[in-house]
């Protein structure tokens, strides 16, 4: 009898409690844990850096017309970093959160593993212009961003007075597309050795 | 302050005649070497390169002999040495479906990995015009294959509970004459993925993430196994905090997967609360793990040369309030298991492995030192910081499948001990956790580290570009499911699971069942017997 009273002692006394069960996800974030990575639109020049090493095939680059998308595809990427350990503009960085979905999309879905192609994949694009050659005009499959990086990181590590000299010929060598440069080579003096 | 030597393994290259290798071999087994693995490589112009890796485990500790034969790449014939020692039964296997090495005197030369009807498919059914479209036939065989105990007329039956956790589908057959399994045959290869392959197209930095993800369970020794392997080629040395902290990853990830090896004990033997409390327990190894490397299973934390991320202190010390909590729960729930006297029943005297044939089919791992043969890879040649904690070999005398979950259960304790060690130094530690690599010459490396489940070897071969030449994994189950085909035959059909679940494979779950009628020593058809027919074509 006295057990019986008790055991309804008890269920009574759980009607009242809370659940024992605790939001699993996300409830417990980890110092170290990793999800998507984030481009900083500001910072990055589509070199390709983070293309050529990332470890599933999941960040590429499309040239179309004289725009360069860099994008990752939030469905392939395994989180690893490596593309954050290799961008030479830190303009990468992983993320808590999944990517926002494609644009028109339910902003609400969630990461599908379904590979469906109407399916909303997270992705994580970055538009940049490319460059024209100054010459010819035609598109060159550099962007101007990266043009403008490398030339500033060259000019830096030249003395000043050198640096002042070269900068119009790198300006000019940089942008011109490889058919003019080998036509102009001679005329303007611009050999790669120069600026060493 | 610690200190770590070089760790690297010293290799003996003993280049051959391709008939000299079996008087070879022979000679180096007397000498108490035990056969590793054989691998075969295709070189191109130089023909096929047959190699034969052979340890001393307790003679000369780093030791190791290789042998190495070149064959015709027209003609590859090579003697096999199976009939010397078994351990190179499946290796040989290997080199017969994946390279089409003829071995000769192969007593058992059945397809282990590729399809059973492989002969249809590719070689002799197959009309030349498909030479050039490279189409392959791929109806079912139209008449059976060679004798094959998994060819045989038999029947699906579901044999036994599994944890649908295995992903790795393997394929187990039994011939059964009464409750007595007279024959048990395995077929590999479902989930062939070709890795080694795939890491010879990529650079090694992007290796090291597609070795992560050969198993779920133990990625961080395939992870440092690669990594040691490429920091030999490149003569680079980790740091020792990164080596603190790859032992203290590697343990964790022991604590985790025994702890499920040994849940799976019981579900397999019927006692699934066991499962379930063994799971609950090994989430607090989980949450420690998700801490230092962010992710619960693909850690990715080493890198060649040390480690991507610091370990800080404060992670340290979650670890450490995670196994105070765990040296509760774990003993505790060890004694549970162990005083229940119906799995201690079910696991006693099954499957037993006795010492002298846990040495001669060259038994590693877990399964060895239950049959009291203590080899370590940890202490035979110590690697990453195991010279330099308080540990010891967990061993047990009996071969049973109860000595193989005492033995699980030792470790989980000890790796336990090794994980308090690791992380208490590492929080008094600070310095680099990554060491530059400069260059990659062309050089070859083999390295060796003790996953939970036994020992693991790559073989790595650089040709001083960014991509490896070839890469050879030989993961432990390879040696030790070949052992549990021997256990299983002559058992009980009901000892089956707990014989598979103390071995602790990568196993999965396509089991059937043949009955062979016990007079006429005929197969007996199950979709015969049952009235309803089976919709499973044979094979
Ligand atoms: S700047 Fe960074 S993010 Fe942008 S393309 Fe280069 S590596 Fe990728
Ligand atoms: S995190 Fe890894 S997988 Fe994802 S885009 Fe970066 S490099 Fe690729």
């Amino acid at each position: 009898m006295l057990e019986k009273l008790k055991a309804s002692g008890e269920l009574i006394a759980n009607f009242f409690k809370r659940p024992v069960t605790v939001k699993e996800s996300f409830g417990f974030v980890a110092e170290a844990f990793r999800w998507l990575p984030r481009r900083n639109d500001d910072l990055c020049t589509g070199c390709g850096a983070c293309v050529e090493r990332c470890s599933s095939g999941a960040t590429s680059i499309t040239d179309r017309g004289d725009t360069r998308v860099v994008s990752i595809d939030g469905l392939r990427c395994i989180f690893c970093g490596r593309c954050a350990e290799v961008c030479p503009e830190k303009a990468l960085e992983l993320t808590l959160e999944d990517a926002p979905p494609a644009q028109g999309s339910d902003p609400t879905a969630r990461v599908s593993l379904s590979r469906g192609a109407e399916e909303p994949r997270p992705t994580v694009d970055t538009v940049l212009k490319l460059q024209r050659c100054s010459v010819c005009g035609e598109v060159m499959p550099v962007t101007e961003k990266y043009l403008d990086a490398i030339k500033e990181r060259t000019l830096r590590n030249l003395k000043p007075e050198t640096a002042a000299i070269v900068e119009k010929d790198m300006e000019r060598y940089l942008k011109t597309c490889i058919n003019c440069r080998r036509v102009h080579s001679l005329e303007w003096d611009t050999h790669p050795r120069k600026f060493i | 302050m610690l200190k770590i030597n070089r760790q690297s393994l010293k290799l003996d290259f003993r280049e051959l005649a391709p008939e000299a290798i079996p008087g070879e071999a022979t000679a180096l087994l007397d000498k108490g070497g035990r056969m590793i693995y054989a691998s075969a490589v295709d070189m191109g112009v130089q023909g096929i390169q047959i190699n034969y890796y052979f340890c001393f485990d307790h003679q000369e500790p780093y030791r190791h002999t290789i042998l190495r034969a070149y064959l015709d790449r027209e003609n590859p014939v090579v003697q096999s040495i199976t009939p010397i020692t078994s351990q190179a039964d499946w290796s040989e296997r290997e080199l017969i479906e994946f390279l089409g090495v003829r071995v000769e005197g192969h007593p058992n030369p059945t397809h282990l990995w590729l399809p059973l009807n492989w002969e249809d498919m590719y070689l002799g059914g197959r009309p030349e015009a498909d030479h050039e479209t490279e189409r392959i036939n791929a109806s079912p065989p139209v008449k059976l294959p060679k004798e094959n105990i998994v060819t045989l007329p038999m029947s699906a039956i579901p044999y036994g509970p599994y944890h649908p956790a295995f992903i790795e589908s393997n394929y187990l057959k039994m011939s059964v004459e009464d409750e007595v399994v007279k024959k048990a045959d395995l077929k590999l290869g479902f989930n062939h993925r070709s890795v080694i392959k795939l890491m010879e197209r990529r650079d090694y930095y992007k290796d090291i993430f597609l070795s992560e993800r050969i198993c779920g369970l133990c990625n961080s020794h395939h992870v440092l196994t690669f990594v040691k392997a490429v920091e030999d080629l490149a003569g680079v040395e980790a740091p020792p905090k990164a080596q603190l902290a790859r032992t203290l990853l590697c343990e964790m990830e022991r604590i985790q997967s025994h702890l499920m090896a040994i849940g799976l004990i019981g579900d397999l033997t019927g006692f699934r609360t066991m499962l379930m409390h063994s799971l609950r327990v090994r989430e607090d190894m989980q949450d420690g793990l998700e801490a230092i490397s962010g992710q619960r299973v693909t850690h990715g934390l080493i890198t060649i040369g040390g480690i991507r991320r610091d370990i800080t202190a404060s992670q340290a010390d979650f670890v450490l309030s995670k196994l105070k909590a765990m040296k509760k729960s774990v003993p505790e729930l060890f004694d549970q298991c162990l005083s229940n006297d119906v799995l201690v029943g079910r696991l006693k005297d099954v499957g037993v492995l006795t010492r002298e044939n846990a040495i001669k089919l060259g038994a590693i791992g877990p399964t060895a030192r239950a049959s009291g043969h203590r080899i370590d890879v940890r202490k035979n040649s110590p690697y990453a910081a195991y010279e330099e904690v308080d540990w010891d070999i967990v061993s047990e005398k009996s071969g049973d499948s109860l000595a193989r979950l005492k033995v699980k259960m030792g470790e989980v304790l000890m790796s336990m001990h090794i994980c308090e060690q690791c992380c208490d130094r590492i929080k008094a530690l600070s310095g680099p956790i990554l060491a530059k690599v400069k260059e990659m010459p062309c050089a070859e490396a083999v390295a060796k580290t003790e996953p939970p489940r036994g020992e693991l070897l790559y073989h790595v071969a650089s040709n001083g570009t960014n991509t490896p030449d070839f890469v050879r994994i030989r993961v432990p189950t390879f040696l030790n499911a070949h052992i549990m085909l021997r256990l299983i035959q002559g058992g009980w059909v009901g000892d089956v699971p707990a014989i598979i679940g103390s071995i602790d494979p990568c196993f999965s779950c396509t089991d059937r069942v043949t009955i062979i009628k016990k007079d006429e020593q005929s197969v007996v058809d199950v979709r015969t017997l049952g009235g309803r027919r089976c919709s499973t074509p044979p094979g």
